[in-house]
Parts: structure tokens; C-alpha cells; sequence
């Protein structure tokens, strides 16, 4: 062996990686080669004298509490819900507003009704002085019974006003209403005793499969309006129908299957570029245009895959247990859970684009 | 307390911590923050981009705990989100340029060494931090994993994702350049 062929597998001699027999062939050239031997020397000093900068004690002394408060705030801030029914929660959540804003607008009908178009609409004494929340109807009673009986009839018209209301503005819907969220935020920040805030504390019934997965706070995010994406509602629509498709729904479906299958394989080809975002949007899409069981059972997996390599492994949690419950012994899940893990490494790559 | 979770395997503290146990998530957090550190500064070259990536692992971590089989060694593991959040932080900045101040260069001091040695040691350290960190990243990354980490050959590869053949070239030329950087004074011996 001469000096450039020692030299080439000098590092790998040093780190002691090499096979029995070309130990033994560098272990003769070095014998005879002080340049070599010195060569090796040379690397076995820069080893040793390789090193990685230190930020030091004050960085470290305050690392994890960093690293609590990061995570405190992640578990505070909304989180878009993926399959879940986010505006019946939200409605629920603005009853104190809507029930008085409703009853208003039924006051105001009625007041306006009573006194005719010519009477200028100033409210009785009454009227102003009603409660403001005790109920719709009771809130728009007005004291005589013919306006009672008007109020009553117009009660219910505020509806298609009611659900304009509740129709989230999307610029709010990542911003649920502070209040609820403030006390786990400045805990969090404050960065209290243990620090990291618990993700079981104060859940009801944690899941064992991912007991992490949801502080209260966040378990109210699943209820929380949709992160400005239609497909939202959509998807959620979809798939709360595919159990129990109707003949019409089913025509439905039919006519858009040509474009349910491109959103499907969208989804696939983007997700095979990497491209998780887009991905999702397209699986959402197809989850919403195709409620047949095959679909929906491997695209709700699929749809986990997309979430967790975007490190949105709560709301994959989420749309785990949304197929477990649809869809028992579900095959394509059994299979993803087997490398879910790596996925969420990121040391398995994307599948490939699937074959046209 | 604090002693039993010292001597817990990393695997069980895992389990814990993703039980509910925010003891153990600290414990584990301390226990491996600055071989998580080191990892992302050798994808990433500097402290900034080390520092946001060493958080952002353990916040990968924290997430990913539920799903976390603890069958499964968790140094491999870490390690493997560690180096993704370095690659990323990496490619948010700048591509693997080392941005490597005087400042951020160690300045360790030997106590088994007398003065002269230390101080001869010492700056025999910072020059050849300073030609790590002007490495390419691919090359300071596995001279990191191998001469700082320790790490087998296999080791490095599961980590970075690379065969172990790559591991074995890449290190060869990162000596080499780091020979050629430091000169004869590293090459002359002692």
C-alpha cells in the first residue's frame, strides 16, 4: 500500500471503522511511514481539540424555562380544529351575545310594527328598561299583550340575522375572545413552579393515545371557528355524512367524482413534493367532495400524515381518533401507526407521486 | 426525587413525561440540551440559529411524546428531530454559512494541564473551532457527531440521513480540510 491509498483510509483507521484486513494493511504501511504516522497523529490531536462553542451557565440556567414557555404558549394558542364541528361551539360560545343582540332586533321589529311607519321608532319605557338577558322571547316582551303577541311572532325572525352573527368574521376566527384564554397564557408566561405547563392538568378525560394532546384551553380550540378555510366546514360536513349517505348525497358525490379524484391525487402529488400545506388544503378538498367509506378511512390517515409532517401532532391526534371512531379495525391506520413515529421524525420521506 | 429521575433511563422518563410527568420532561431536557445543542450547531454553524433550533426540538419533543414508543431508544430518536430542526433552522437563514464570532469560540481550560500547556491547548482549540465552523455544513456536521458526539459511523448516518460510506468520505475530507486550514502547527505533533 503507498501513502495516498494509507491516506485515504487514515480517517476511518483513526475512528476504528475500518474491516480486519485493511486494518492490518494500514497497520503495516504505518509501520514503515512516519509521515503517515504522523498524519494520524495530526488527526487524532484535531479530535481531540474539536470543539463545540459553549453558550455557558447563563444561557443554560434559563434554557428550560425557554423551552416552557414556548411550549406553554403553543398549548394556549388556538389551534384551527380539522374535523370537528367548530360552529356549533362557537355559537355556543356567543350566546351571551347573540340571545340580547336578537332579542334587541325583535324589540326593534316589534316597536317599529306597533307604532307604524309614520310614527317616528322610539321604544316604549318598557322596552328600554327589559332585561337584557332573560331569554329571547322574554327579553323582546313588551308590555301590552298585543305587542307581546307581535314580538312573538317576530321572534323568530332575528333567526337568518342570528346566523349571519354567528357566522365568524375570518379575521377572528384565529382569535378567540382573549378572556378565555388569558389565565393559561399569563401562567405559561409567568413560567410558574414546574414550568412546563401539564397537558393532562385539569382535562377531564385525557386520551390515553395522546394525553398531551389538549390543555383545556386547546380542548375549547376544537370548537373554535375555522382558520379562514371554507373547506373546513366542508370537510366537516363530509364527513359527518359519509356514515349515513343519502341517496342524494350520493348523486351528489357521483357528479363530482371526476373532480373529487383530482383533488385526491392533488393531494398525493403535492404531498410527494413536500408540499404539505397545499396537500392539505387538497385533501380536505377531497375528503369533502368524496364521502365514500374507502375514501374517507384512508384519506382522514392521510390527512394525519399531512398534519404530523407539518408538526401539527395534536390535530393529527385529533383526526386519529375521528377515524378510529369512524371507522373500527381501520387497516390504513393500523398501518401509519407503524411508522408515525419516523413521519414525525422526518426520517421517512413522502411517499412517491403515485403513477398516473 | 430529583434523584430518581437522574437515574432514570431516558426511555422511562420519556414515558413519564408523556404521561403528564413535567418533571421528567424537564429532566430529560436537562439531561440532553447541550448534546442537542452541539448537534444543531454543527448543522447550523452559529448560536442564534443553534439556539432556535435547539428549542424548537425539545418543543418537537414535547408534541411528539404521545406518539413516542418507549421500546424505542430515545437518543436516536432526539437525535434525528434535532438535526431536522437544524437542517431547518438552516434553511429559514443563511444555507449553511458559519457566522462564527471571536465571542462565541470556546475558551476552555484544561485543569489536568499546567498553565503554558493550557494556554497552548487552549488556543489550539479556538483555531480549530474556528476552521470547524468554517466548514461546509455537511462536513462540520459529521466531524461534530464523530469527534465531539462520539458517534459510530452508523450512528452519524442514521442521524443524517446518509449512508455510511458518505459518513466515512465526508469525515476524511473534513480532516483533511481542517489539517489544511490549521497548518503545520496542528500537522507538526508535539
Amino acid at each position: 500500500m503507498d501513502c495516498n491509498g494509507a491516506r485515504e483510509m487514515l480517517s476511518g483507521y483513526h475512528d476504528g471503522e475500518l474491516s480486519a484486513s485493511d486494518r492490518a494493511r494500514i497497520d503495516a504501511h504505518l509501520r514503515a511511514c512516519p509521515d503517515c504516522a504522523a498524519l494520524l497523529e495530526s488527526i487524532a490531536r484535531i479530535d481531540r481539540a474539536s470543539e463545540v462553542p459553549d453558550p455557558g451557565r447563563e444561557y443554560w440556567d434559563g434554557f428550560n424555562r425557554r423551552v416552557a414557555e414556548r411550549i406553554g404558549k403553543e398549548e394556549v394558542r388556538p389551534k384551527a380544529p380539522v374535523l370537528d364541528h367548530p360552529r356549533r361551539g362557537w355559537i355556543r360560545r356567543q350566546l351571551p351575545y347573540l340571545v340580547p343582540a336578537a332579542a334587541a332586533a325583535a324589540m326593534v321589529v316589534a316597536v317599529v310594527r306597533h307604532m307604524g311607519p309614520a310614527t317616528a321608532p322610539a321604544p316604549s319605557p318598557a322596552a328600554r328598561t327589559a332585561p337584557p338577558v332573560s331569554g329571547q322571547t322574554k327579553a323582546a316582551a313588551p308590555p301590552v299583550a298585543a305587542e307581546r303577541e307581535e314580538a312573538s311572532k317576530t321572534a323568530p325572525r332575528p333567526a337568518p340575522a342570528d346566523e349571519r352573527i354567528a357566522e365568524p368574521p375570518r379575521t377572528m376566527a384565529a382569535a378567540p375572545p382573549r378572556s378565555e384564554y388569558a389565565p393559561d397564557r399569563s401562567k405559561a408566561e409567568i413560567g410558574l413552579k414546574a414550568e412546563y405547563p401539564s397537558r393532562a392538568e385539569g382535562k377531564p378525560s385525557p386520551s390515553p393515545a395522546s394525553p398531551y394532546s389538549e390543555t383545556p384551553a386547546v380542548a375549547k380550540d376544537r370548537t373554535a371557528p375555522p382558520s379562514g378555510e371554507k373547506m373546513d366546514a366542508a370537510a366537516v360536513q363530509a364527513v359527518t355524512e359519509s356514515t349515513r349517505p343519502e341517496p342524494a348525497a350520493r348523486s351528489k358525490a357521483g357528479l363530482s367524482e371526476r373532480s373529487a379524484r383530482a383533488a385526491c391525487e392533488e393531494a398525493r402529488s403535492l404531498a410527494a413534493k413536500g408540499r404539505f400545506r397545499e396537500a392539505e388544503a387538497a385533501q380536505r378538498e377531497c375528503l369533502a367532495r368524496d364521502p365514500s367509506r374507502t375514501n374517507q378511512e384512508s384519506g382522514l390517515v392521510f390527512m394525519a400524515e399531512l398534519l404530523d409532517r407539518q408538526n401539527r401532532f395534536a390535530e393529527a391526534d385529533s383526526v386519529i381518533r375521528e377515524a378510529e371512531t369512524r371507522f373500527p379495525r381501520n387497516r390504513p391506520l393500523e398501518t401509519y401507526r407503524q411508522r408515525r413515529q419516523q413521519v414525525q421524525s422526518g426520517a421517512l420521506p413522502p411517499a412517491p407521486e403515485p403513477a398516473r | 426525587m430529583e434523584k430518581d429521575l437522574g437515574e432514570e433511563r431516558d426511555e422511562r422518563l420519556a414515558s413519564r413525561a408523556a404521561g403528564g410527568d413535567r418533571r421528567a420532561f424537564d429532566a430529560l431536557v436537562t439531561r440532553h440540551r447541550q448534546a442537542v445543542y452541539r448537534l444543531c450547531w454543527s448543522a447550523t454553524g452559529n448560536h442564534a440559529d443553534a439556539d432556535d433550533a435547539t428549542q424548537e426540538t425539545f418543543l418537537r419533543v414535547y408534541r411528539a411524546l404521545p406518539s413516542y414508543d418507549p421500546e424505542r431508544p430515545f437518543g436516536p430518536w432526539l437525535r434525528k428531530i434535532a438535526w431536522n430542526c437544524g437542517l431547518s433552522v438552516r434553511r429559514d437563514g443563511q444555507a449553511g454559512v458559519a457566522r462564527v464570532s471571536a465571542e462565541e469560540l470556546p475558551d476552555p481550560a484544561d485543569p489536568a494541564d499546567g498553565p503554558e500547556e493550557a494556554a497552548a491547548g487552549n488556543e489550539e482549540k479556538r483555531r480549530v473551532s474556528a476552521a470547524l465552523a468554517g466548514l461546509p455544513a455537511e462536513l462540520r456536521a459529521v466531524m461534530v457527531l464523530r469527534a465531539v458526539e462520539g458517534l459510530s459511523y452508523a450512528e452519524i448516518a442514521e442521524t443524517a440521513g446518509i449512508p455510511a460510506g458518505t459518513v466515512m468520505s465526508r469525515l476524511s475530507r473534513a480532516r483533511e480540510r481542517l489539517l489544511a486550514a490549521l497548518g503545520a502547527k496542528v500537522r507538526g505533533g508535539t
